[in-house]
């Protein structure tokens, strides 16, 4: 008896030092992550001094390109909501034939590399007769900010299907059947039930989808061009000025990257810390 | 149906495995099989296995045949480094690594000349400025001049980044219609490949581009700019002052300029330094 008691309290110790050692190695390699990140980070913004920083970040190609940015992300991820909402609850709520491979569709630009993305909205909406028309009707795509919307669009919509499919699948179908007992319609029971206990999801798929948004250039380039000051994206700005030798307006590009994307992910950590994204 | 899932995880892991481990003996067996054909030949007094250079996107295809040829003649792999002149500049300085640099023009060359990067150059071949157009010539195009003409829709390679949008702005300004021609702009891309893809969908009716890119591409037709309008510009190609093998490198620079390096650029669409019909 005593000695099996004396070995449970070994075990015991034995555990307690696997546990310490186990806690230690998880907390080392994740300082170490973060202090690679952070310093990738930082000495993008440490390359030139503060004061040429503020400057170029106040420079008109630089505010061109913030503005720009902001406006065609917010709308991208704004078009993904309207479409990608509706898309994800049709495929988690009806049964139908081609569904499985109606979801890869969807996921499909998920591994494509954006500038096969870019090439095949090139063709379909500037040589085809489907673009011709789209055109003829006002609507131009190629070479427009609205091509930096579309690119951003078809990049980032497998995001926020992703998402919401996942968000939809892990709300209990219980609920929607009540409420659907109670007397509500299908439109209602969305609004009422599925929409409001989708909420970390939406707001999980809004980010992830606008920050993807915010960060596309191969895609958008194809499409919409790099013409400075007419399609000059953050991202374009920064790829136009490292090359050209630039320095300090690519790193000003970069540092207001940077700035917008951790604002938004401090946004997302407070407002939907437990949201599940895959 | 776990079990099942559960082998199949198995068998993929497995499968994957196998895969590293082949292709980690293949590479090693390959390493081997150079360093002792360097050292079996050693033209150069240098125990060199490889040797890195830097060349502009537009060359790519001659310069990987020419890497090829000079590995088999000489046992060193040639290993490339394709992007903008402008991106390698920045690149070379940054880094202060590799051996060799031919960009697309010899402005950039001048500049690394000048920050005192480079200490031995030679001239391979010419970059001949011509207009491209969709096949068909949708928009009519015949000469300099109509790329003036209004409601003509043009690509134009970023002024500042591309060697083609810098030659090309000089040219129409030479012409006296550089502010009508900027007008009909529509779109600028970092190189002259997407200028060139776009010229290719037809998305726009002209552009200014490399002869050599375009040569051999039967989705664009080309309407040469005349001598006294256009301005040719050399590829050239530099030794790097931090090379750790400067006498291979030599020889390789040299092997570029030889009859064998010409005849391999010749066969790609390049006209070869020097040549009666584009000099001075």
């Amino acid at each position: 008896m005593r000695k099996d008691a004396g070995g449970a309290g070994a075990s015991v110790a034995q555990g307690r030092f696997t546990d310490i050692a186990f806690k230690t190695v998880n907390l080392l390699l994740c300082g170490l992550v973060a202090l690679l990140l952070l310093g990738a980070l930082v000495s993008i913004v440490t390359r030139t001094t503060p004061q040429a920083l503020w400057d170029s970040i106040r420079s008109d190609e630089i505010q061109f390109a913030i503005r720009l940015s902001l406006l065609t992300s917010v709308s991208s991820t704004l078009l993904c909501l309207i479409v990608g909402v509706p898309a994800a609850y049709a495929l988690t709520h009806y049964k139908f034939r081609g569904r499985g491979i109606l979801n890869i569709i969807f996921e499909l630009p998920l591994a494509l590399p954006p500038v096969v993305a870019g090439m095949a909205l090139l063709i379909l909406f500037g040589t085809t007769g489907f673009g011709k028309a789209l055109s003829d009707a006002g609507l131009q795509f190629v070479f427009t900010k609205q091509g930096i919307i579309l690119a951003q669009f078809f990049v980032t919509i497998p995001f926020m299907y992703r998402i919401m499919k996942t968000t939809f699948q892990s709300i209990n179908p219980r609920y929607e059947h009540v409420a659907r007992t109670l007397g509500c319609s299908d439109l209602e029971v969305f609004r009422r039930v599925t929409l409001p206990m989708a909420r970390n999801g939406l707001i999980a798929g809004s980010v992830i989808a606008w920050c993807r948004a915010l960060g596309e250039f191969g895609a958008a380039m194809m499409v919409a061009g790099a013409t400075r000051m007419k399609t000059e994206t953050l991202p374009v700005a920064l790829y136009l000025n490292m090359t050209s030798g630039d320095l300090v307006l690519a790193v000003s590009a970069a540092t207001m990257l940077i700035v917008i994307a951790f604002v938004a992910l401090l946004v997302f950590e407070k407002v939907a810390g437990s949201a599940r994204i895959f | 149906m776990k079990r099942r899932a559960g082998l199949l995880f198995v068998a993929f892991v497995c499968l994957l495995a196998a895969c590293v481990c082949l292709s980690a003996c293949g590479s090693e067996a390959e390493v081997a099989q150079t360093t002792t054909s360097a050292t079996a030949t050693a033209g150069f007094g240098e125990d060199a296995a490889s040797i890195m250079v830097y060349a502009g996107a537009g060359m790519k295809k001659p310069m990987e045949e020419i890497g090829l040829a000079f590995e088999e003649q000489h046992g060193v792999v040639v290993e490339y480094n394709f992007t903008g002149s402008g991106a390698q500049l920045s690149q070379i300085e940054l880094t202060h690594q590799g051996d060799v640099f031919m960009p697309g023009s010899a402005m950039y060359l001048d500049t690394a000349e000048e920050k005192g990067l480079v200490e031995y150059r030679q001239n391979v071949a010419y970059h001949i400025p011509v207009i491209t157009v969709p096949q068909g010539n949708p928009a009519n195009i015949t000469c300099l001049d109509d790329l003036a003409k209004p409601d003509i829709k043009l690509v134009w390679g970023d002024p500042e980044v591309a060697a083609i949008g810098k030659t090309g702005i000089g040219i129409v300004k030479k012409a006296g219609i550089y502010e009508a021609v900027w007008k009909n702009v529509v779109a600028t891309f970092p190189t002259m490949n997407e200028v060139m893809l776009q010229i290719s969908l037809g998305q726009a009716d002209a552009a200014i581009n490399w002869w050599d890119t375009v040569k051999f591409d039967d989705t664009i037709e080309v309407i040469e700019i005349p001598r006294e309008q256009n301005d040719i510009k050399l590829i050239p190609v530099g030794l790097l002052k931090f090379s750790e093998h400067p006498q291979t490198s030599r020889g390789f620079m040299d092997f570029c300029v030889s009859e064998q390096g010409k005849a391999i650029f010749e066969k790609h669409g390049f006209v070869t330094y020097p040549d009666p019909d584009y000099e001075g």
